[in-house]
């Protein structure tokens, strides 16, 4: 599918069409079947992702807990990581004590208490490949936040394609979770020398982070300063970094 | 507690936690062994479970069901169509259940609906594993939000970050749906 036949159907679609590009495009459909089956791939998807419901409905069956030997080895493992979320909470409120008690100038810490928060997600889906069920097995982990057990699966993943950009942002997360600021630094940067891939801002901004608790200040205030020139949704956030930095 | 046939209809139709628990706990077992002892494992009957009941919400989205025989005939036929089509993708032992199915009248139109399913669990697979925002431009641009309102509200610089970010959200998502192995499967 060339670019032009992509925008086409979307405006299509958006009903961004003039009358007289309706009709060329209704009539290309007529003669191109290639076209037509675009348009209506183009359609079911947007059906598909209108269907909140679905989706809702297949989550509720997803955490529906059929015993299996995986899911008994996954109650194990709970405990210790209850240990180690417990430790990270007792950190982030000696780190709050601290700066409350602290001078008013705006340590890495305090931004990073201030601005950071791991990137969301919803995972719900099954899959059928074999990459795909260790990607949903990894993204579930970070979603239920065992960050240690997502790492482990994906790097799994990127032992097989060490560019797989899912695999890269979502372990830079985790690794910031655990602290491991200089192994974060890397996987956002393989995100970003990718350059045409949709996590490319949110890479920039916690690579910043990364930056801050790597107290490599001077790049952390570049790559805010760009974010905030850009017209991304965190160059609001941007600047008033760059305001605490300066 | 035991549920009428009707409340776990209702249930499904609902998305009751209750009812959707209580169908897995007295329902699934069945399905299980049907499948492992016809070619699969029981993950494969954990996802053709999960399925037949997105398949029979579907239906009863379009129309209500009224059935003659109890919910475990039911399900449990459903599966089975639901198996043996599997099967037949795969080219697959089909004898072992042909000759033991009687298919209900009333399950045979879950065909149809399964397709849509198979392909819309593959479509929203790969819509959930896009980045936040672009699932939330998306929709609203789905829902005729128009893009100085998505920038509004998102806090985006202007309408023409939001035009170009969905323009490369919605390539992203086709692109990741046209390279998964299951699409030319569905």
């Amino acid at each position: 599918m060339n670019e032009k036949n992509f925008d086409r159907i979307e405006n299509y679609l958006d009903d961004q069409l003039n009358e007289n590009e309706i009709l060329d495009f209704e009539k290309d459909l007529m003669d191109d079947l290639d076209l037509e089956m675009e348009l209506n791939l183009h359609n079911e998807i947007n059906d598909a992702i209108m269907e909140e419901d679905v989706m809702e409905l297949r989550s509720k069956l997803e955490a529906i807990d059929i015993p299996t030997p995986k899911e008994k080895r996954k109650v194990k493992f709970q405990g210790k990581w209850r240990i180690a979320a417990a430790s990270l909470i007792l950190f982030i409120g000696m780190a709050g004590i601290y700066s409350m008690l602290g001078n008013k100038t705006y340590s890495n810490e305090e931004i990073f208490n201030n601005y950071y928060k791991p990137y969301g997600i919803v995972s719900n889906t099954r899959s059928a490949t074999d990459t795909d069920k260790v990607l949903e097995q990894a993204l579930q982990s970070y979603e239920a936040k065992n960050y240690r057990a997502a790492l482990s699966l994906f790097q799994t993943i990127l032992d097989k394609d060490s560019t797989n950009l899912t695999s890269n942002f979502y372990s830079g997360i985790s690794n910031i979770q655990v602290q491991e600021y200089p192994k974060a630094n890397k996987n956002f940067i393989r995100v970003l020398k990718h350059k045409n891939n949709l996590f490319i801002e949110q890479s920039e901004w916690y690579l910043g982070i990364c930056y801050l608790m790597t107290n490599e200040r001077e790049k952390a205030k570049e790559t805010y300063s760009a974010i905030a020139k850009g017209n991304s949704f965190y160059r609001t956030k941007a600047k008033e970094i760059l305001n605490k930095l300066e | 507690m035991d549920y009428t046939t009707e409340a776990i209809l209702e249930g499904i139709e609902t998305s009751n936690n209750d009812v959707l628990n209580y169908i897995y706990r007295k329902f699934f077992p069945d399905t299980c062994r049907f499948v492992e002892n016809n070619s699969g494992t029981s993950e494969d009957a954990r996802d053709l479970f999960q399925e037949a009941i997105i398949v029979i919400y579907r239906k009863m989205k379009k129309a209500p069901i009224v059935l003659t025989c109890n919910f475990r005939t039911y399900i449990y036929s459903v599966c089975r169509l639901l198996w043996l089509k599997k099967l037949e993708k795969r080219n697959d032992n089909l004898d072992i259940i042909k000759s033991d199915v009687v298919l209900d009248q009333q399950v045979d139109d879950v065909s149809k609906s399964y397709e849509q399913t198979e392909k819309y669990r593959l479509y929203q697979k790969h819509f959930k594993q896009l980045p936040a925002d672009c699932q939330e431009i998306m929709k609203l641009y789905l829902e005729k939000v128009s893009a100085k309102e998505i920038a509004k509200k998102l806090g985006f610089a202007g309408e023409d970050y939001v035009k170009s970010r969905k323009y490369k959200c919605k390539q992203t998502l086709i692109m990741n749906i046209k390279s998964d192995n299951q699409f030319t499967e569905v």
